[in-house]
């Protein structure tokens, strides 16, 4: 459909995409000192939130929780906050712990913030009093084994 | 001597000073036949003509009546005894050849010559074929002074020859009482209908009450709601009435009569002083201080209820006599329903007005492209009120309707005839109809709903936003303004058809013009553009200087017009108005299609980055973060709960608007309820992240538009720039 103002039609090309192989967010986990690190880079919408999702859901049981590192996130909408809801709910039931990583004035941490996940959800400023919490988390578990 | 000046512009004495004025009453027209001087009534519409017409038939001495409309010729011949008519062809309103028409039409009249002015030889063939008995006259305009003369003083001979048969027969004494009684009750009449607030009417009731009897000293007494008795509403003459003065009902001569309801006549010693004259203060002692010596006083009654009294005194003892009272009698009943009628007005009026407000529409639809604003004032005067309306509705998402209109006639009637108009015109325009054939499916229920008599005019748009186009169709109705976004002015004058209620064969007209962003059109009833006694030329040259140095914002442009058209004096018409701006996506604006898929998401935002970088390059950051976000929740919700899973589009457009942008998100889907507990998360973020968030939700699909703004600096300042 052609515009009033005779603008470009809609024709997509994967130049449109912003990853050359056409992968919107990356998701790397690492296990730094027996807590598990998910760091998603990219961005997080409708189109690979469940993919990321996925990912995420690989956890280990007998891990004390998970750090989730949104520091390389450029872009996350209500998306992304329903998947970080939902991954501390599935682990909340495990007694399991989620922590998140999100620096102050970034993009998802404002739409943390206005969505109010931020008052609901263990939200620290950097990886390392992250890893800290959660290594605390750790020693309190009976059944750690580290 | 009338000192009306009312009275005055209507009737011209004749020049002689000596020779009574026509509202004396006949007792005083006892000259002989040869010198009584006949009526001659000049008709023009333009003042000019009939300053002409005087000045070359004064020579002749008799009595010129002047009329400007042939409506008011037809009433000057109901009060006046005319010999011969000067009538102009080309009049507006009644014409010079339907005011013949009627004239020949009435039993009084019908003998009575008649001289038609014409400034075209081509309408001779015209009256001479309508006219072929005789008794008819015509003068081409610029007449000749001399034979315009001769030709009137044939028939002011033949008239005056007649006139001494009649004279004769003791019938025309008879006829002489009846017509002064009937032209008393006229002129009191008269002041009726010109006055519609108790204050003007009481003082022109006791102004011409007054004249008409000779009276030096007259009051009208009336009943108050916050006090007892009666009280002085208006008082003239030679000895003041104080205006404390109080009749209490049952006491005294005044107070008796008006408990019994009985009228009159008193002289002398029979008089009050206290009552009526000065109330015995200081300032009636001078030495010319005169005395009422004889007073006729007439209870008002209507309707079975006492409203008040009318007084009226002379200096002299033997002024007033039995007719005079009967007289008297008579006029004091049309008095009293006049007055009647304006304390009943005062509260009709608020009724109507009440009830027209209701019937307007409170709000107008809001269309993301189109501006919309209107206003209504009501007519200064009470009756006036009724039958101006307005009303606009979103058809679709790009067509909005837009209706104005004027229903002949006042009052309650009025408005609730508008009303119904205004609903079925809206079930054609929801029906599809186009403005011409929504117009004739309009006639046609005007006929079949109200019979002959009713007539009203419409104007009916359709504005295509997107199109950039507005059809038009108008019944009778003055044209829509159009001013473009340069500033020029035009009024869309074709698609034009005959009032409703005058045909209904008539195929209503429909015509189609573009329109562009920033383009305002401008709607409005004939009350902004009609003045009395001024050409309706001038009233939309002063429109549409009005209009071309009006704001932009529709709101303040309503009030700016008004301002400069309608005036205190000339509000004797309700007025109703509307205006429309067109807003267009500016220049650089970003229109895309997609499929509804998850993957539309990324790349929709991806556009929209670019688009900003490119187009509102001072966006900072967080104002960048937000809009993409907001933009992409709107489009994720689509993608949710618009489709079922086909191949589906929707359409996203971003535009820039001085210091803010506006994002839109448009589906064709019907939305299903949200599903779990995702739902109202994407909404919520949308309004924290936007000044403005609109969802319309129609049967034809969803349009959610969202409006963020990025200046820091109030935007009068901003404007100034």
């Amino acid at each position: 459909m052609a515009g009033p103002s005779g603008n470009e039609p809609s024709a997509f090309t994967a130049a449109d995409s912003p990853n050359a192989n056409g992968d919107l967010a990356d998701v790397d986990i690492q296990d730094l000192d027996g807590v598990p690190v998910a760091a998603i880079k990219g961005e997080v919408d409708i189109s690979n939130v469940d993919d990321i999702k996925r990912r995420l859901m690989t956890l280990p049981n007998f891990a004390p929780g998970l750090v989730v590192d949104l520091r390389l996130v450029a872009y996350m909408d209500s998306t992304g906050i329903s998947l970080l809801h939902d991954l501390a709910g599935r682990l909340r039931e495990r007694s399991q712990q989620l922590i998140v990583v999100c620096p102050p004035g970034s993009p998802p941490r404002r739409v943390l913030e206005l969505t109010g996940l931020v008052t609901r959800t263990t939200v620290v400023d950097d990886l390392g009093p992250a890893v800290q919490a959660m290594r605390h988390v750790a020693q309190d578990l009976p059944s750690s084994s580290s | 001597m009338s000192t009306d000046p009312s009275l005055e512009s209507r009737v011209q004495a004749a020049p002689d000073p000596d020779r009574p004025s026509v509202f004396a009453p006949p007792a005083a027209l006892t000259p002989s036949v040869e010198d009584r001087p006949v009526g001659i009534l000049l008709v023009d519409d333009h003042k000019e003509n009939l300053a002409a017409l005087n000045a070359v038939l004064e020579p002749l001495g008799e009595r010129l009546v002047t009329a400007e409309s042939g409506e008011q010729a037809l009433r000057a011949l109901l009060r006046e005894d005319i010999a011969v008519i000067l009538l102009d062809v080309r009049m507006a309103g009644l014409d010079g050849l339907q005011t013949a028409r009627i004239i020949r039409a009435r039993p009084r009249t019908r003998h009575i010559p008649i001289i038609f002015l014409t400034a075209q030889v081509s309408e001779v063939e015209e009256i001479a074929l309508a006219y072929a008995s005789g008794g008819v006259d015509y003068v081409i305009k610029p007449f000749e002074p001399e034979i315009l003369r001769a030709k009137v003083s044939v028939f002011v001979e033949l008239s005056r020859e007649r006139g001494e048969r009649v004279r004769q027969s003791r019938a025309r004494a008879e006829a002489e009482a009846v017509a002064r009684t009937v032209r008393t009750l006229q002129i009191l009449s008269d002041a009726a209908l010109a006055h519609l607030e108790m204050g003007g009417l009481t003082a022109e009731l006791v102004e011409r009450a007054a004249t008409l009897f000779r009276a030096d000293s007259a009051c009208l007494l009336l009943r108050d709601e916050n006090a007892p008795g009666l009280g002085v509403h208006a008082a003239r003459g030679v000895v003041p009435v104080a205006p404390e003065t109080r009749v209490m009902l049952g006491d005294g001569v005044l107070g008796r009569l008006a408990v019994e309801r009985e009228a009159a006549l008193l002289v002398g010693e029979e008089i009050p002083p206290l009552e009526i004259g000065p109330a015995g203060d200081g300032d009636a002692a001078g030495e010319d201080a005169k005395m009422i010596e004889s007073v006729m006083a007439v209870p008002l009654v209507a309707s079975d209820e006492l409203l008040g009294l009318i007084v009226l005194g002379a200096v002299d003892e033997d002024r007033f006599d039995a007719g005079d009272l009967e007289l008297l009698t008579l006029a004091a009943d049309r008095m009293a329903i006049a007055i009647d009628h304006v304390q009943r007005f005062a509260h009709g009026r608020q009724l109507v007005e009440t009830l027209q407000r209701s019937l307007l529409p409170d709000r107008l639809p809001h269309h993301p492209r189109l501006e919309l604003a209107a206003r209504y004032l009501p007519s200064g005067l009470a009756p006036q009120i009724g039958g101006d309306w307005y009303d606009a509705l979103e058809l679709d998402r790009d067509r909005t309707a837009v209706m104005i209109g004027d229903v002949v006639g006042h009052g309650v009637r009025a408005a609730t005839t508008m009303s119904e108009l205004r609903n079925a015109l809206r079930a054609f325009a929801v029906e599809g109809h186009g403005p011409g054939a929504a117009l004739q499916q309009l006639d046609r229920v005007v006929h079949a709903t109200f019979g002959p008599g009713m007539i009203a005019t419409v104007l009916f748009l359709i504005i295509d936003a997107s199109k950039g186009t507005v059809s038009i169709s108008r019944a009778g109705h003055p044209p829509p303004a159009l001013r473009t976004a340069g500033g020029e002015i035009r009024f869309l004058e074709t698609g034009g058809t005959l009032p409703l209620g005058i045909d209904d064969r008539v195929k209503a007209d429909e015509a189609e013009y573009a329109v562009n962003a920033g383009d305002t059109l401008l709607l409005f009833t004939d009350g902004l553009v009609e003045r009395r006694r001024e050409s309706i030329n001038t009233g939309f040259d002063r429109l549409r200087e009005a209009f071309r140095t009006a704001p932009d914002d529709v709101e303040e442009l309503c009030d700016y017009i008004l301002e400069r058209t309608v005036t205190e004096q000339a509000s004797h018409d309700d007025i109703a108005v509307l205006a429309v701006r067109v807003l267009g996506p500016p220049l650089g604006a970003l229109q895309l299609t997609l499929p509804a898929k998850a993957t539309s998401v990324p790349l929709v935002r991806h556009r929209l980055r670019v688009w900003l970088n490119e187009n509102v390059p001072e966006l900072d950051a967080i104002a960048r973060c937000d809009l993409e976000v907001a933009w992409s929740e709107a489009c994720t919700n689509v993608i949710r709960h618009a489709y079922g899973p086909g191949d589906e589009t929707f359409e996203v457009t971003a535009a820039r608007d001085g210091d803010a942008v506006s994002l839109q998100v448009r589906d064709t889907g019907q939305w299903r309820p949200p599903r779990g507990q995702h739902g109202g998360r994407g909404i919520a973020l949308m309004r924290e992240l936007c000044d403005e968030v609109r969802v319309d939700r129609r049967s034809e699909g969803t349009a959610v538009t969202m409006r963020r703004s990025f200046g820091t600096r109030p935007a009068a300042e901003r404007a100034g720039q």
